[in-house]
Order: structure tokens, then C-alpha cells, then sequence
């Protein structure tokens, strides 16, 4: 069985390549063909902002890597098998192979949804494929089956504040799945046709966007299912919520509950801020309406990070550190999601999570 | 704000530019400019839009390419990142190509960002529309030129100064007829040096091993001792097989170098660097790196030692200090590794091994060497009578090979003024002149101990630097080739303050009529520890900077610098008369015509009582 999955953060330097080792490491260790690429560039000896030593990615004997040829050519795992993807990206044109020893290799994978889809036919059925993120990208992990999330001090040092923002990610990646959901309308303006539906094709994130569409949810009445494409902005979305909630809609005047259906739950994660989506989930429920997403990936668990970067006033970045037994400690008694420090605890709990797929 | 075409092409594009910036786009309307030129439909978005509002006219407009420009920093790339983002869940890219320009930008990172390409300043505006047009991006890489340059090309060395001529020549005959009855040790291993050479090429074994001890007997220290015995010199090992097999590898490999087209500007001048690390692998690094950064050539330095020992080694060696090591076989891995139209100077110079380094820079293919009678007696340590024997027949044998030499005015480093100085170059050069080579006038560019302490530099360094200049163009059409390296006293061991008076000083001297400049790393000049390469980096980037800078628009000096050239002009017509009474060259450098105790020059003690009249 081929299963698909992301390693992404929430911001650069949250420890996505540690855990991709990791992960890597279990797969390999659990006798499953392992297949990696990634979704922006990494492996580097030093950061390409930051100019601080990064961790390098070994890939063991065996293992199916997409790259930029060149950077498959120059890598001392020594890659045979090479077959072009017909996928480029801007360091030329991905290239798969597969490493006929342990060795380093920097990766530079497709950037685009699309063009990971069409890399991922190149993994053998039966492996692991690891997707490698990119800064706080998480776009093209609607490809993969799991993900699993990395976080830490970069991103906030405050764990608390960490905690919530967790939980919102965790929530929106829990929303049910309709599968079924008829959401492939074509067009390129928004739909209001039909008696029961309206579609949103290019997606729901420009300020003014949602008072429109809630305004016509008001007045008509009829809708019962807002099918929306693409990503979605908490705050606009919370505009469409506003405008059915002032006008009694969903108040027992007749308006029938409407049904929210979104591509994926990544699609409300992209723009806006991310916490904001509890107060929105409330306020669905609220106001009666029901949620539901086509497709989903599910997060197996967060990874944490207690590093933390600074900039001095020479421009040069230095690393620091919080206490790592009390960040974990205060993340994990206010996070739903689990998570664990690989460095601080091993990586047992990270295995725990990959334990299904072996 | 939506461009019009002006020309057509055959397959025009539709080009979003969106700056991502609350301010600049300066960037992207030079591409508008070119894109339009090229028959292109753009529209350029106002500056301070959301990413999410640029993705939403992207998706109205659904262009060809997308373009966005951001200076780069740490909080500013997980914007771009976001960005991206945006575009590939609103299924933009599945039509759009998007495309990254700004300030630090690099491919390495526009792919880390997600990007379909990414542009950076040393890009021009040319490679966004190659990019637009799907062509090979060939205006990313900078060239540099596979013909080397002839420094002397050109020059008549006639002396404009008939008095100045006069006196030089009537000295430098002395200084050659006075040579011709004499010989020194140095001038017999030169010759059994290029024996030794022919009988290895014919596989003479018998032959070669008379002649080795032949030249072992005719040499000293730990030089003799390793061919007595085997023994190595101190802080010396045998290069090992990897490293020579790595050397070869760069060799294989050179011709597939992408250089940086921001430093094309110094193929249009003759920057030399120098090198000796000590070990020949590094050496080639090192000028393979120098060259594709612009410099048109390197300089071999090698250690002290090499000067004050009678005799060079065999076999290639790496050296554990400063300098390396000069054999045959070094001087030929070095050679192997070049990239092609490098210039490469093999400094004979100034001490007991003149000679035989002209004929190992002869039998190694340098282009160039280095001649100096005066510098190696007075501020070098070689004893007067020795390097001037060695000295004219180094400039025999380099007339023979064809190989043209510089000749210093290092000791203006000791102290020596520059009038002695010069009139001791002047004289040394005519006489390479009579002996039929070409020699190349190397003035010390710089803040010399001189112009220390008679405050002449105290206002600027370009009045008495130009006024060098000056004297030397008025005397003699020569070629001038100033150092070396220029700015000597001028730098400081803080790098960015050493690569700025170094990128000046050499830019003064290019726009002084001088035919070259040796430039040292900004690590160099108070050099604590290994020269590094991004300090070679620095230093020939400042120089391009500043030749950018100045391009035609010249550097004034003030009224001073005419009436220090022509005060310089006198003090040189007095030493050279000076010389010409004394009618004895090398008796004036024991005296201190050329520079006495006062002055910080003292005759050197190395290879004293060697010289031998020939019957």
C-alpha cells in the first residue's frame, strides 16, 4: 500500500527536517520503501536566510528520492535509475532515482499541488512517500494521507498562545468529510443557479466577498448548501455568518439551515488568521448551520520545537532555546492535538503515531 | 495600470507584475519597460496590495506569468511563502507561472519559497523576459574572456625624457657589461636545471642522476639535504595521490563554470590577485575562484625561504605556511587547472633561485615573471653583487622565452623614497630592455613610509599616487602595472574597510593609464591567519564596485599632484646622475644611492661571496 505522508510547519525553523528524518528513520527501520521529495528546498549545510548550519537529510540505501537532477547527480548517495518526472521547478527538472547508498542529499521537489500529484506516480505502490515542507507551506499537502504538523518556540515562545493556535488547526483538520459532495461545478464567478445551491469557485477571501453571499443567503431563504472552492479566510467567512445572523435566517422564520462544504480542510488555513476559526465553528453552531469538507488529510500529531531564532542589530541570526521540558509541558496540557519533543522524549511518540501505516 | 504592446512577437504573453512591497517597484517597471518592448501585454499592479487581493486579479486576468518583487528577510519570505500558497490552492498555477525577484534573491531560495523561478539583483531584466519567452536564461551568466591579454602590447619603451633615458641607459649598460664577466651558483642551476628537465623527458637515467647531484652539490640547507637523503624540508609533504587526482578533477571540470555576470565589468581590465596558500590544490581553488570572479590573472607567491635557500626541490609538494612551494611538478598541477585566458605570473624575483624560476616559469607555461635587482639586494635580504649577476640573466633568459617581468618598487616599503626607487627601476627595466624582453613598471601604489612621515598622503591617497603615475608616463612609454599589491598601509584587518581602499586604490590606478593592478584579499594585507576565498570574493567585488562607480567619469586630483610628479621627475634625474658618476650599479647599492640605513634599506647577506668572474 502506498500512503502519503506531509511533514509541514507553521512557520521556518520549526523542526521539519528533525522529523522527517525521523519519520524517515521508522519507515526504514520497519522494512517499508521509502519515497522523498519536497515541496520547496532543503537539505542545504545552512539555512538560506538565516546563514545558521541546518540538519542534513541522509537517505538510506534503497530509497526512492525526487529532486532537481542536479542535485540527485551531485549527491554522494549515488542515485541510479534516474527517470525525469515532466515536472520542472526552478532549479530544473525533477528527476526521480534511487539511492544505491546511505547518503546526503539536498531536496528540490515539485512546488505545486499539481505537479506533486504527478511526482507522486512515480513512487513505487507498496512505500511510505514523505513530503517535505517548506517555511509555513501547506498548500500542497492536501496530497498527502497524513500529515503531521511541526511548531515550536519560532513560531511563538509562548506556549499557551501555541496551544490555541494548535487547537484551531486541529479542529479545522477534524471537520467531517462529505465525500460525495457534488462541489465540481464549473464556472468562474460565484453561482446562485438552482434552487438549493450556491458555488463559490474561486474560493471565499477577499474583505467584502462573504457580505455579499451572506446577504443573498438572507434574503433568499432557499439555499441550503454553499459549496466553496478553494481557500476561505475566517474573517470574510465570519462575514456571511454576521449577515444570516442579523436577519433571523436560521431563526425559526422559515430559512432552512445551510450546509458550509469546502474543498479541504487546508483550503481554511492559508489566509487569515488561523485561531479565529474556533470563533467561527462556534458561531456555525450558533446560528444552526452545518460544516462538512470533500476531502480531508488526516494530522496525526505536532511536533515541538523549544528553538527559537533572533536577529541581531548586525543582520546576523542567532539561535536561543526555551526550557524544553516546560514548553512541552505547558503546550501539551492546553493542546488537543498530540504532540511530543523527538529530541527531548526520542522519537516514541512520533513511531506511536506511524504505527498503522506498517 | 495596463502596458500596451509596442512590437509584435510571435507568441505574446500576458505578464501580472505585482509588487509585493509597500513601496518599491522600481524592478518591476524596468521589466514592464523591456516586456513591452518585446511585444508582451503586461499590466503592473499599484505597490501594497494583499497577497490575497493580487491573487484575486490574477485569477480575473489569468495571465501567463505572474511576477511579484520583495526584498527578502526572514519575516518577509513566510509572506511570499503564504503567497504562494494562495496561488496553488486557488488553482492559479495550473496556468500561471509564478516568478520571484527582489534583493537577495537566489533560485535556491525561490524554489525553497515555492516559486516557478526567482530572479536576484545580479540578474538583469533581460533574464525575466528570456524567462517569459521560454528561453535558455543565458543573460544569468556573466562570460569571461579565453584570450589572455598582452600587457605590453602596444608600448615602444622610447623615453620621452631624453635626459631621464640618457642617464638609464648609460647605467644599465654599466650594470649589464658588468654582468657579462660574472656567474653564481644561481645561474648554473639554471642550467642544469633545464639538463635535468631534457634528460628526464628522454629517459637518460644515467645522465639525470649525474646531473641531479651536480645541482644538489650547488645547493644548501635543507634543499641539498633532501636530495642527500630524502629527508624532507621542515613544514613540507609530498602532495598525496587524491590530491593530485583532485586537481585533475577541477582541471575536467573547468569548463563548466557559470560566473557571475555582475563582475563582467573586469573583463574589461587587468585585475591580478595572488595566491600561496602552500598547497597547490588550494592555489588552484583559489584562482579558479579569483578568475571566475573577474581577476584576469594570478600571481604564485612562494615561501620566504625559497629566497635565502640555494636550490629548488623536486616532485610536488604542499607547504604547511604562507607560500608555496615552487617545483616543476607544482607549478604544472597549478598550470592544469587554470581556467582558460588566466594569466599567470611566476615571480623569479628577488632571490639566490632567479634564474631557474625563469626557466621553471618557461618549462611550466606562466605567461609572466618578475624581475627585481633592487627590491631583493636592498629590502629582501640577497646580497647586492649575487642578484645582480642572477638578476640580468633571469632578464636574458626571460628575453629568450618571451616571457614579460615586472619590476617593483617594494622597497619603498622599507622606506626607501620613491625617487631612489624609481631611478632603481628605471635602470633595471632599461637594462631588460637592452637585453631585448619586455619589462613592466610596478610603482608601489600606496601609503608608503615615506609619504608617512613627510605627510604628503595626509589630505588624500590619489595625489601622490597620480602623481607616480604621471612621472612614469612622462619619462618612458611603458607598460605601468602598479603594486603590488596596490593599497599597502591603507587597509586594516577589518574586512569591509581593506576591500574598500583596496577596490579604490586599484580603481584610481585603472583610471591612471596603468595597464594592470595586483589587488591583495581584504584578509591579506594584515593576514593572521589563512586567506580565505570569501575575502577574494570581497576584495574583487569592491574592485567592481568601484570601476562601476568611477566607469569614465575619472578621478580628479588636486593641483599638488602635478607639482609632486614634477619634483618626483627631479629627485630621479638627481639619483640617476648620482649613478651614472658612481659608474659602478651594484657598488651604489652597498653605498645607499639607492636607498641607505636611513632610509630602512639594508644590503642583503644571502648568497654573499657566491659570484665568480668568469676567465
Amino acid at each position: 500500500m502506498r500512503i502519503v505522508i506531509g511533514v509541514a510547519g507553521t512557520a521556518k525553523n520549526t523542526g521539519k527536517t528533525t522529523t522527517l528524518l525521523e519519520t524517515t528513520k521508522f519507515f526504514e527501520s520497519n522494512g517499508k520503501d521509502v519515497f522523498l521529495t519536497s515541496i520547496g528546498y532543503d537539505g542545504e549545510d545552512f539555512d538560506n536566510i538565516t546563514g545558521l548550519p541546518k540538519p542534513r537529510i541522509f537517505v538510506p540505501k534503497g530509497a526512492t528520492v525526487a529532486s532537481a537532477l542536479s542535485l540527485l547527480e551531485s549527491s554522494p548517495a549515488d542515485f541510479e535509475n534516474l527517470r525525469y518526472t515532466g515536472v520542472d521547478c526552478a532549479l530544473g527538472p525533477i528527476y526521480v532515482g534511487i539511492s544505491r547508498s546511505t547518503g546526503k542529499v539536498v531536496l528540490a521537489g515539485p512546488t505545486n499541488t499539481e505537479d506533486l500529484i504527478s511526482v507522486i506516480e512515480f513512487a513505487p505502490l507498496d512505500c511510505a512517500v514523505l513530503l517535505d515542507g517548506a517555511f509555513s507551506r501547506l498548500s500542497p499537502m492536501v496530497a498527502a494521507d497524513s500529515l503531521i504538523l511541526a511548531t515550536g518556540a519560532t513560531r511563538s515562545s509562548d506556549p499557551r498562545k501555541l496551544a490555541k493556535e494548535m487547537n484551531a488547526i486541529w479542529r479545522v483538520m477534524s471537520l467531517p468529510k462529505l465525500p460525495d459532495t457534488p462541489i465540481d461545478r464549473p464556472g468562474t464567478g460565484d453561482s446562485y443557479e438552482g434552487t438549493n445551491a450556491i458555488t463559490l469557485p474561486n474560493g471565499l477571501f477577499l474583505q467584502g466577498h462573504g457580505r455579499k453571499v451572506g446577504a443573498h443567503l438572507a434574503d433568499d431563504g432557499k439555499q441550503r448548501t454553499v459549496y466553496i472552492r478553494g481557500i476561505v479566510n475566517p474573517g470574510v467567512f465570519l462575514e456571511i455568518l454576521e449577515a444570516l445572523g442579523s436577519s433571523g435566517s436560521n431563526t425559526g422564520d422559515g430559512h432552512m439551515p445551510v450546509l458550509f462544504v469546502f474543498d479541504h480542510p487546508i483550503m481554511l488555513l492559508l489566509s487569515g488568521e488561523v485561531i479565529l476559526w474556533e470563533r467561527v465553528l462556534d458561531r456555525l453552531s450558533q446560528v444552526g448551520c452545518g460544516v462538512a469538507v470533500k476531502d480531508s488529510t488526516r494530522l496525526l500529531g505536532v511536533t515541538l520545537n523549544p528553538y527559537t531564532l533572533s536577529q541581531l542589530d548586525n543582520g546576523k541570526f542567532v539561535a536561543g532555546k526555551v526550557d524544553p521540558r516546560m514548553f512541552l509541558g505547558e503546550v501539551r496540557n492546553h493542546a488537543k492535538a498530540p504532540c511530543t519533543d523527538i529530541v527531548l522524549e526520542g522519537p516514541g511518540i512520533l513511531y506511536s503515531w506511524l504505527e498503522r501505516y506498517v | 495600470m495596463l502596458g500596451q504592446p509596442s512590437k509584435d512577437v510571435a507568441h505574446p504573453k500576458r505578464v501580472l507584475l505585482a509588487p509585493l512591497d509597500p513601496v518599491h517597484d522600481v524592478g518591476l517597471k524596468l521589466i514592464r519597460r523591456k516586456l513591452l518592448d518585446r511585444g508582451h501585454e503586461v499590466t503592473l499592479l499599484p505597490p501594497d496590495l494583499t497577497p490575497e487581493e493580487i491573487v484575486a486579479r490574477a485569477l480575473e486576468e489569468r495571465p501567463d506569468f505572474l511576477m511579484v518583487s520583495r526584498a527578502l528577510s526572514y519575516g518577509t519570505s513566510e509572506i511570499l511563502a503564504k503567497f504562494v500558497d494562495l496561488c496553488d490552492a486557488s488553482g492559479l498555477r495550473h496556468t500561471t507561472k509564478l516568478v520571484v525577484g527582489g534583493l537577495s534573491m537566489r533560485p535556491e531560495m525561490a524554489q525553497e519559497l515555492g516559486f516557478d523561478a526567482g530572479f536576484g539583483p545580479d540578474a538583469p531584466a533581460e533574464a525575466a523576459v528570456d524567462y517569459v519567452e521560454g528561453k535558455e536564461i543565458v543573460s544569468l551568466a556573466g562570460s569571461r574572456p579565453q584570450e589572455k591579454s598582452d600587457l605590453t602590447q602596444g608600448f615602444t619603451y622610447e623615453f620621452f625624457d631624453k635626459e631621464v633615458g640618457d642617464l638609464c641607459v648609460r647605467v644599465a649598460q654599466q650594470l649589464i657589461d658588468w654582468a657579462s664577466r660574472r656567474t653564481s651558483p644561481g645561474i648554473k642551476r639554471a642550467e642544469l636545471r633545464l639538463e635535468i628537465e631534457e634528460a628526464r623527458r628522454e629517459n637518460k637515467t644515467r645522465e639525470l642522476e649525474t646531473l641531479r647531484g651536480q645541482y644538489a652539490r650547488l645547493c644548501s640547507g635543507e634543499v641539498r639535504r633532501w636530495y642527500e637523503t630524502g629527508e624532507p624540508v621542515s613544514h613540507t609533504r609530498l602532495l598525496t595521490q587524491k590530491e593530485i587526482k583532485e586537481i585533475a578533477m577541477l582541471r575536467d571540470k573547468k569548463n563548466d563554470m557559470i560566473f557571475p555576470i555582475a563582475q563582467d565589468i573586469l573583463n574589461n581590465y587587468n585585475v591580478l590577485v595572488q595566491y600561496g596558500t602552500g598547497c597547490p590544490e588550494m592555489d588552484a581553488y583559489h584562482s579558479i575562484i579569483s578568475v571566475a570572479w573577474g581577476a584576469r590573472g594570478v600571481v604564485h607567491f612562494d615561501p620566504s625561504w625559497g629566497a635565502r635557500t640555494e636550490g629548488f626541490l623536486e616532485q610536488a609538494w604542499s607547504h604547511q605556511h604562507d607560500g608555496t612551494v615552487i617545483t616543476l611538478d607544482n607549478l604544472r598541477l597549478i598550470k592544469s587547472a587554470l581556467l582558460p585566458g588566466t594569466l599567470w605570473q611566476v615571480r623569479a624575483h628577488r632571490g639566490l633561485n632567479t634564474p631557474e624560476t625563469v626557466v621553471l616559469a618557461h618549462l611550466s607555461g606562466a605567461d609572466l615573471t618578475k624581475v627585481n635587482i633592487v627590491y631583493g639586494s636592498l629590502g629582501a635580504g640577497t646580497d647586492p653583487e649575487r642578484l645582480a649577476v642572477d638578476g640580468v640573466e633571469s632578464m636574458k633568459l626571460a628575453a629568450k622565452y618571451n616571457l614579460p617581468y615586472d619590476v617593483v618598487t617594494n622597497e619603498e616599503l622599507c622606506g626607501v623614497p620613491a625617487a631612489k626607487a624609481f631611478a632603481g627601476m628605471l635602470v633595471v627595466a632599461t637594462a631588460g630592455v637592452l637585453l631585448g624582453g619586455k619589462p613592466l613598471l610596478q610603482p608601489l601604489f600606496a601609503n608608503s613610509p615615506e609619504a608617512i612621515i613627510t605627510g604628503i598622503m595626509d589630505d588624500n591617497f590619489i595625489d601622490f599616487n597620480v602623481a607616480k603615475m604621471r612621472t612614469l608616463s612622462s619619462i618612458i612609454d611603458a607598460p605601468i602595472w602598479p603594486g603590488a599589491p596596490v593599497g599597502f598601509l591603507t587597509q586594516t584587518q577589518d574586512r569591509c574597510q581593506s576591500s574598500v581602499m583596496t577596490a579604490l586604490h586599484a580603481a584610481l590606478a585603472l583610471n591612471s593609464g596603468a595597464k594592470a593592478v595586483t589587488i591583495a584579499s581584504s584578509d591579506e594585507a594584515y593576514a593572521g591567519g589563512p586567506i580565505t576565498v570569501p575575502a577574494r570574493i570581497d576584495t574583487l567585488k569592491a574592485t567592481a564596485a568601484a570601476l562601476r562607480f568611477f566607469g569614465h567619469g575619472g578621478i580628479s586630483p588636486t593641483s599638488e599632484a602635478d607639482e609632486m610628479a614634477s619634483r618626483l621627475r627631479d629627485d630621479i634625474v638627481n639619483v640617476l646622475k648620482r649613478l651614472s658618476e658612481r659608474d659602478d650599479f651594484v657598488a651604489s647599492l652597498y653605498e645607499g644611492i639607492l636607498g641607505d640605513k636611513d632610509d630602512g634599506a639594508y644590503p642583503g647577506r644571502a648568497g654573499k661571496d657566491t659570484v665568480t668572474e668568469i676567465m
